[in-house]
């Protein structure tokens, strides 16, 4: 399941071939609900600067690259999003984290059984992978106490569990190790790691220490 | 402590009248965490309004014009007329007035036009920056300041905000998990 902040690195880093690379090599899906196909390709297509990502995007999911399925289930996605944005406190007032797309992507992965996403966003991903990290981050950056619901906090890490986050430049990785790159000739390491910076300066929510440590570890050993 | 509306236009005005281009950067980052907290809209519109003041008072060029100098006369005056409305209690009348600021200072801009995206355009795209490395999602960020997603994700690409908050999982953490999927 892909939200929209992955395609978007993906596509302003020309890495929308990537998909292509794994379709071919790997018998799943690339999963997007409507309002990612809304958000990324329809949107778009009417911004000069933007028109060219839009119609790589519209192409892929014309070639079957990327597949948009619907949601049945309005009622459990505006429960997470409730879950979500009634988690953290301030002063008694709720810090609305989430949008109205982000649980969508996350309640459709449930209904539909799939549990790995695709997201370069990265609260979304803090909240259910760690939120007492995100919470003190919240708390330092506002520099005022923020609370955690408990209630809350419990429903959505029950219903959010079993899903497990990968960005953009991890899918970029592992089709470097797939050979994706293997017609740069001697310079496939440059290029992975060139590719990671790109994605990274595209938005995706990679930092430049664990670029570093990656490559100095497994690229260039 | 949260200013309110009539104090904030107040120091505003303060600020401005003074070309205190700092006090107008202090103003703007307690708009931006206030809205981080809970948004509502004329305390976003003073976000936007301290940022585009703040920018305009640091760079010479725009007071070089006499019509630029005489919209910032006008600001000043808006400005007092927001302070009594937002005592009033009148805040649609207060957003209405703010928007008018805005334009204003759209205009000063125009003036002196240097880059395709305008002053408001940048200062709508550094709020969501900051409401997204303060902890609100993309998607909220973009939504409330009305500022284009992935202008939003090319702008937080160029700063070190996914450095100073380390996530749980490392790319070797979650290639392992990756390379169980694609096998």
């Amino acid at each position: 399941m892909c939200d929209a902040s992955s395609l978007i690195s993906l596509t302003d880093s020309c890495f929308v071939h990537v998909i292509y690379f794994l379709k071919k090599k790997y018998s799943g899906r690339f999963i997007i609900p409507p309002s990612v196909e809304k958000e990324c390709v329809e949107r778009p297509l009417h911004m000069k600067n933007y028109a060219l990502h839009a119609i790589r995007l519209k192409r892929a999911i014309a070639e079957g690259m990327i597949d948009v399925v619907e949601g049945k289930q309005e009622k459990k996605a505006e429960e997470l999003m409730f879950a979500a944005n009634n988690l953290f406190f301030s002063g008694g007032t709720p810090i609305r984290l989430l949008h109205r797309g982000e649980s969508d992507v996350i309640s459709l992965a449930l209904e539909i059984g799939v549990d790995n996403l695709l997201m370069d966003e990265r609260t979304c991903r803090m909240l259910v992978e760690d939120p007492e990290s995100l919470r003190q981050h919240v708390e330092h950056e506002l520099g005022k106490p923020v609370d955690i619901n408990e209630k809350n906090l419990s429903l959505f890490s029950r219903a959010t569990k079993r899903l497990r986050f990968f960005r953009s430049g991890e899918l970029a990785l592992l089709a470097y190790e797939k050979g994706y790159f293997s017609d740069y000739k001697g310079l496939e390491r440059d290029a992975v790691e060139a590719s990671l910076y790109k994605l990274k300066y595209s938005g995706c929510a990679i930092g430049f220490g664990e670029i570093e440590e990656y490559v100095r570890k497994h690229v260039r050993e | 402590m949260a200013l309110s509306l009539s104090e904030t236009a107040v120091l505003i005005g303060s600020a401005l009248r003074n070309h205190d281009v700092r006090a107008m950067r202090k103003i703007n980052e307690r708009c931006i965490a206030e809205t981080a907290l809970r948004f509502q809209q004329p305390t976003y519109n003073y976000a936007l309004v301290t940022y585009v003041l703040a920018k305009i008072l640091s760079k010479p060029r725009y007071l070089k014009h006499e019509k630029a100098r005489s919209s910032l006369v006008a600001v000043n005056n808006l400005l007092r007329s927001c302070e009594a409305q937002a005592k009033a209690a009148e805040y649609d009348t207060l957003v209405l007035t703010q928007g008018r600021i805005l334009s204003a200072m759209e205009r000063v801009d125009d003036q002196d036009r240097r880059f395709v995206k305008g002053i408001l355009q940048k200062a709508r795209l550094k709020i969501a920056s900051t409401l997204y490395a303060q902890g609100i999602s993309l998607g909220n960020a973009s939504e409330i300041t009305g500022s284009d997603k992935r202008e939003l994700m090319l702008y937080a690409g160029q700063t070190m905000m996914f450095d100073r908050l380390h996530e749980k999982k490392s790319i070797e953490g979650r290639m392992k998990e990756l390379r169980e999927i694609f096998t």
